[in-house]
């Protein structure tokens, strides 16, 4: 089970947090983009911040095999 | 002597009608309620003024202004400064912050900021050097525009030092005018460059090289500061493209970009876009101010018809504001306006809402040629660069725009003999602050329907209101940040924020009080002196928290057309966003949520408010 809990914006369109079942180690970059897409969230991953639980940001090559859970927020509230 | 880590305890309190400086105490346990920078401000603001809050006028001489920084100034990657008063936007306080080197300034001076009263007869400066301060003559420099004030600042002062300052139109009184600094940035919600203007206060010059306070706890600081640095150097796309890239994003994406003064939020204009800008116009990229990690902004460079226009980004609200918004959708004429407003001591959020509203009020007929002088037409650059300067000299219809788009509104139509409501519906603000360019309809980028309505700081996108309250998609959030003083381009997650607070000033501040105590102290005091308005302005929850007109209007283009906010939404967000608050139902903040927020002085305000709204 990999966990991805969203801040902010996000958490008010998407829902705070979505718990998957992944049996692959999934690029977690890659599986986020694919989850916004799916939400219909015109938004590019380039503009979020992904971190581990303790606020670390999450390296881009990392699966879903090295991590249980992430935090996703967007970079810019505004301009 | 230090009172609390992380701060000195201490604000310079200088009184420009007499030219006296004193020295504020600040107790250690009013930093642990109101944290500093924002709340700091709304406290004193109350202490000093409560009372007659509503005769106060912001443009007098009995309005302070305040420039604060907070407790994670100087050690948090990143520098802002908070300055604030009562807003001759609003009649309320708002919390606006700056990038600017003088926030460190002022700590390596040994103060945690400057507490500004009175009026000067005649222009003058504030120079603070260590512990010394001089109210210095600034005849010299009255008129000057940003690039070129700063330059003479320079040249008497021998170096460069930080500065923040005001450009012609806060001279004039302009309500849509910033507190300048470093040329392009600005504190430009609240309409503090209008508040200086009024006290004859050009610049505010700090020169401090003494050290800042100790911090409660080093090792779990520096562990804090790299933890953060990492995550911030990360950014790599924020670094590329600062907050320019929005301006396609925003507008494409997301569609909530104003276009032609909100009447789209949509738009497809390739040409429109960052890389172009990137490509012909950045002179210097990364950019940064002091200590930032992060380094978004960048230096554009036009030349059109002779004149060489310097701009930073543009930003996106700049970007949008004094593009899209006016219909510019030529890049390099983007980059002028936003060059122009910057020099002008403009803040092109204020301005661009202005201008785009009297275009479409002229494109409706509601402002004539007559009226203006000259033809009002979406994307004219020459037309929009005489509005802008009409506005700043308050010359012709910039007299009546120059006092923002809620006040002209009013004017207009009382000029035009019509109801005020037929003129404010092309009015895209709340409470007296036009809409930050951050749409709500696609509920794509703003999802949040009371986003605006229910903010202390009316139209401030960077302090939106939000359900629940008890989390960082709420006001309390962004109360905690410009409290604490940090960018929220360089903010990371709520756990290390607290815990990067509690490292510098020894505080046990948690989350569930972040939510639950401070951050709703700050905006019920917030809200309390909003709702108390005046002395040209007041605010009735039932009529005011709302958004504008337009915001009801469907999209008309774009991927979501045929969107719009529903009032049964807002209504019922609002009432539920005001019980998680402890305010009643018209959004007045109970006595007994005052009490428990430690408020007490504002038990009787909130009677008396309720009692002249004839729902006590």
């Amino acid at each position: 089970m990999f966990c991805l809990h969203f801040y902010g914006n996000l958490a008010h369109s998407i829902g705070r947090t979505i718990c998957l079942d992944t049996e692959k180690c999934v690029n977690i970059y890659l599986l986020v983009e694919e989850l916004l897409r799916s939400k219909n969230e015109p938004i590019s991953v380039d503009e979020l911040l992904i971190t581990t639980a303790d606020g670390k940001q999450v390296a881009h090559e990392s699966t879903t095999c090295d991590l249980s859970e992430v935090r996703v927020m967007r970079l810019v509230r505004g301009g | 002597m230090v009172h609390v880590f992380g701060l000195w305890g201490r604000l310079l309190d200088i009184d420009l009608s007499s030219g006296k400086v004193a020295e504020m105490r600040i107790n250690p346990m009013t930093y642990r309620m109101f944290i500093g920078g924002r709340g700091l401000a709304a406290y004193i603001l109350w202490r000093e003024l409560g009372r007659k809050w509503r005769d106060v006028d912001p443009l007098g001489p009995e309005n302070i202004l305040t420039v604060l920084t907070g407790p994670l100034t100087g050690y948090y990657p990143g520098i802002k400064i908070s300055v604030s008063g009562k807003s001759p936007q609003s009649g309320g306080v708002v919390g606006s912050t700056v990038s600017s080197h003088i926030a460190y300034a002022i700590k390596a001076c040994g103060y945690d900021g400057l507490v500004i009263r009175g009026a000067s007869r005649d222009p003058v400066y504030i120079y603070v050097k260590d512990g010394d301060v001089e109210v210095r003559d600034a005849s010299k420099l009255w008129g000057l525009g940003g690039m070129d004030l700063i330059k003479a600042l320079r040249s008497e002062l021998g170096k460069d030092t930080p500065s923040l300052y005001i450009g012609p139109a806060g001279e004039n009184l302009v309500r849509t005018a910033a507190v300048m600094a470093r040329w392009f940035h600005a504190a430009g919600y609240g309409g503090y460059g209008a508040v200086m203007g009024s006290k004859k206060l050009k610049a505010i010059v700090v020169d401090g090289s003494g050290p800042l306070p100790p911090v409660a706890s080093m090792d779990e600081f520096t562990k804090l500061r790299c933890s953060v640095i990492d995550n911030v150097v990360g950014r790599a796309t924020f670094r590329k493209w600062g907050t320019t890239s929005a301006i396609w994003g925003v507008g494409h994406d997301t569609s909530s970009e104003p276009i032609r003064n909100w009447q789209e939020e949509w738009h497809n204009r390739e040409e429109f876009n960052h890389v172009l800008i990137e490509w012909r116009y950045w002179v210097k990229n990364p950019w940064a101010d002091w200590g930032c990690p992060l380094a978004c902004m960048k230096v554009s460079k036009v030349r059109i018809g002779g004149v060489t226009y310097l701009s930073d980004g543009p930003d996106y609200e700049m970007g949008a504001y004094l593009g899209s918004n006016l219909g510019v959708f030529e890049v390099d004429k983007m980059i002028a306006l936003s060059a122009m407003a910057d020099d002008l001591g403009l803040c092109g959020i204020q301005t661009g809402n202005v201008m785009g509203f009297a275009v479409e009020l002229y494109e409706r007929g509601v402002l004539t040629r007559e009226d203006v002088g000259y033809e009002l037409r979406w994307g004219d650059f020459e037309g929009l660069k005489r509005l802008m300067e009409d506005i700043t000299y308050r010359r012709g219809i910039g007299r009546v725009l120059a006092e923002g788009t809620y006040r002209a509104a009013v004017a207009i139509a009382r000029m035009k003999g019509v109801d005020p409501s037929e003129v404010l519906k092309y009015a895209v603000q709340v409470k007296g602050i036009g809409i930050g360019a951050h749409g709500i309809r696609s509920r794509k980028d703003y999802p949040q329907p009371i986003a605006y309505a229910a903010s202390v700081q009316g139209g401030d996108h960077t302090s939106v209101a939000g359900l629940p309250a008890n989390s960082e998609e709420s006001e309390s959030w962004s109360a905690f940040l410009d409290s604490a003083v940090v960018c929220s381009f360089t903010s990371v997650d709520e756990d290390t924020m607290i815990k990067y607070v509690n490292a510098v000033t020894g505080w046990t501040l948690t989350k569930e009080e972040l939510y639950s105590v401070v951050g709703p102290r700050i905006l019920t005091l917030q809200r309390v002196m909003l709702l108390l308005g005046g002395p040209d302005v007041r605010w009735d929850p039932r009529l005011h928290d709302e958004n504008p007109p337009r915001f009801y209007e469907p999209l008309p283009s774009g991927p979501y057309t045929g969107g719009f906010v529903p009032r049964e939404e807002v209504r019922k967000n609002l009432e539920e966003y005001y019980k998680q608050l402890g305010w009643d139902e018209y959004g007045i903040p109970t006595e007994e949520t005052v009490r428990k927020l430690g408020l007490y002085d504002l038990a009787d305000v909130v009677k008396d408010i309720r009692k002249e709204l004839g729902v006590s």
